[in-house]
């Protein structure tokens, strides 16, 4: 069985110049979509942590909810972006002429990937673990 | 299983009845219903109407009388049924001599009769206004509440009852028709006088009333009879010359410890009280009576009325266990006629209180419920002291909604009773206003009363912040140690494990909403402290 690893992507983020080929670039391509879900599921998880570092809040105008939501929603924004950075300025740098103008569809793809996988992972789980710190980041309002 | 009956008399029968609704709202009598009368002479009696309300409170918690039932292994647990009885000294029959109509009929009986009564009663004692109960003269005391019961039958026989009057006779016919599974536990004092009065005659005038119903009725033989020997615990500015000249009766505190001596002597003898019950638990209170007068030397004797209201006492408490061994005894064990008393463990000039003390090998239950229902009275205060915002928040942010239609009402009366249990935080002032654990705790004489002394300081500020999640001194209960860098405080504990695996189960039998949020509350600081 072939296992599959980031070998070119890392590479190129490790700073080593990779030359792409037709023959490596759907490989190049996959890696790219993979990390995007990758940087979610490590973004995700430390939205999980910060989510359960704060504490439910006493009184009228608790706003631990609100903290988690927010702390959610920047971590969110902030693996887009850093996503965004790697791919326009670490992983374009390795690429010349046609490549470099192909690899903005790659990009934007491999974005919507994190933040799909970042927001719906966040919103399922959130449904699933509903009666934890993680729950109130989307309260159901009946 | 038996069926209870509760009679509280007096102003101490009724704060003993406030310590003993207190017990079933922290649940420890599951499964049961407990019918409750509170008897007192003085209509207008502070006490009394103060204990009314903690019942009528808790039977609007459990969803009222007529739409409750026994719930198990939660708070507010047992039903209660509550009636009210006091003899009407109030109108025209303010007197014994007015009651007794010795100035009726023809001259040669009035001076017979007046011969009888003054054989009996000094003059002072026939002129008394009773209106504020029998003032310790325990004498006429007994021979009025015997009379006042039977003639509110006779009432209720001639259709001319008042309200008070029915409610006697519900409560006879209910103590009737439990048969020979009847358990009545009567609360009073024997130093004062209401209480003091009617417990020797409070059986037979139950016996009595019934059969003025019909002649062929009869409380069972079986029926099972216990009562408190509390003998006497505080003090109050003795009475001066004018108020004497004016009242021509008035209690004196300096006498209580001579009555209790004398009525625990006629206990002792007396046969009819043998007899009749099966158990005398004999309460007291030997070091520092506390003085309901304290720092107001020049107030008058205190003879009763809306201002007779004084703070709990522990032995009030030792009462309200008594009625619990006396209603989980096996029927097997109160043959015959019993005095039992204990003794507490008494070093470095207090009192060293246990659980155990108070409820034998029942405590951990007891802890178990006591502290779960004083970590709610925090609970609820760190919710600015209103339950609906807890609720409300659980349904806005923490996706339960099952509690949001509690109503604000009942709310309202869940807040009160908690309030009036432990404590009540005046914002406003930034004072802490002592409730009735408090106030047990400070008749104990004892800090470590239980819980942390930190649990019960009179200073606004630190009790606010005082960490619930430390409640015992036994650390292996604790369930919140917050650090700098981590841990959670009890609140946000207490909201992560209100879960699914908390809810109330099947076998709580809880139906009404404020019963399901009560008993998962429960279940939640249950699980957390982890006593049983």
């Amino acid at each position: 069985m072939k296992t599959f690893t980031l070998s070119i992507l890392f590479r190129i983020i490790g700073g080593e110049r990779v030359p792409i080929t037709s023959g490596n670039w759907q490989q190049l391509q996959l890696e790219v979509f993979v990390f995007g879900a990758i940087i979610a599921v490590v973004f995700l998880l430390i939205a999980w942590l910060i989510s359960n570092s704060i504490a439910f809040e006493e009184g009228k105008d608790a706003k631990d909810a609100r903290k988690r939501r927010v702390a959610f929603i920047i971590l969110g924004v902030i693996a887009i972006i850093l996503l965004f950075f790697i791919n326009s300025f670490v992983v374009t740098e390795n690429l010349k002429g046609a490549q470099e103008k192909r690899f903005v569809q790659v990009n934007v793809i491999g974005i919507i990937i994190d933040a799909l996988v970042y927001f719906v992972g966040g919103f399922i789980t959130s449904k699933i673990f509903k009666n934890t710190k993680w729950g109130t980041i989307f309260p159901t309002r009946k | 299983m038996d069926n209870l009956f509760i009679i509280g008399i007096g102003g101490t029968g009724m704060r003993c009845i406030d310590a003993f609704t207190h017990l079933c709202a922290i649940g420890m009598f599951d499964n049961q219903e407990i019918d409750i009368l509170t008897l007192d002479t003085d209509t207008n009696n502070g006490n009394k109407s103060k204990t009314e309300q903690l019942i009528e409170r808790y039977i609007k918690i459990k969803g009222g009388e007529k739409n409750s039932s026994p719930t198990n292994n939660t708070f507010f647990s047992a039903k209660i049924n509550h009636y009210r009885y006091a003899p009407e000294y109030s109108d025209d029959e303010k007197t014994y001599r007015l009651i007794s109509q010795q100035d009726k009929g023809e001259e040669m009986i009035q001076r017979q009769n007046k011969a009888l009564s003054d054989l009996f009663f000094d003059e002072n004692v026939q002129n008394f206004r009773l209106d504020h109960g029998y003032r310790a003269q325990t004498h006429i005391g007994s021979h009025l509440m015997y009379h006042a019961m039977l003639n509110a039958m006779n009432n209720f026989n001639n259709d001319d009852a008042n309200e008070q009057e029915n409610e006697l006779a519900e409560f006879l016919n209910k103590v009737y028709r439990a048969g020979d599974e009847a358990r009545v536990f009567i609360f009073g004092s024997v130093f004062g006088g209401t209480g003091a009065s009617s417990i020797p005659v409070i059986p037979r005038a139950l016996k009595d009333a019934i059969k003025l119903k019909d002649k062929t009725l009869e409380i069972s033989q079986d029926t099972l009879f216990g009562s408190t020997l509390l003998t006497s615990y505080f003090t109050f500015n003795p009475p001066k010359n004018i108020q004497l000249k004016k009242d021509f009766v008035v209690a004196d505190s300096n006498k209580f410890e001579m009555n209790s001596q004398a009525a625990l002597m006629f206990y002792e003898d007396n046969t009819t009280v043998q007899q009749t019950y099966s158990r005398m638990y004999h309460i007291g209170w030997p070091i520092s009576f506390i003085n309901y007068d304290e720092g107001n030397k020049e107030k008058e004797t205190t003879t009763g009325g809306a201002e007779q209201k004084n703070p709990a006492h522990i032995v009030e408490l030792m009462c309200a266990c008594a009625a619990y061994e006396f209603f989980n005894i096996k029927r097997e064990k109160l043959e015959g006629h019993e005095i039992l008393y204990k003794s507490i463990e008494f070093k470095d000039n207090t009192y060293n209180f246990h659980f155990q003390d108070f409820f034998g090998k029942d405590y951990k239950k007891f802890m178990d419920k006591l502290g779960a229902f004083y970590a709610t009275n925090f609970l609820i205060h760190k919710d600015d002291g209103n339950i609906k915002i807890l609720t409300d928040k659980l349904a806005k942010d923490y996706n339960i909604s099952d509690y949001k239609d509690l109503t604000v009402e009942v709310a309202r009366e869940i807040n009160n009773y908690f309030k009036y249990f432990g404590f009540d935080l005046d914002k406003e002032n930034g004072m802490v206003i002592q409730g009735w654990l408090h106030q047990i705790q400070k008749s104990a004489l004892n800090p470590n009363f239980l819980f942390q002394p930190e649990a019960y300081i009179n200073d606004y500020r630190t009790l606010r912040k005082y960490n619930f999640g430390q409640l015992f001194s036994n650390e292996k209960f604790h369930f919140s140690n917050p650090t700098w860098y981590r841990g959670d405080s009890p609140y946000s504990k207490f909201i992560q494990n209100f879960n699914e695996k908390t809810k109330p189960n099947e076998d709580q039998k809880v139906e009404h909403l404020p019963e399901r949020l009560l008993a998962h509350i429960y279940n939640t600081i249950s699980s957390l402290h982890g006593i049983i």
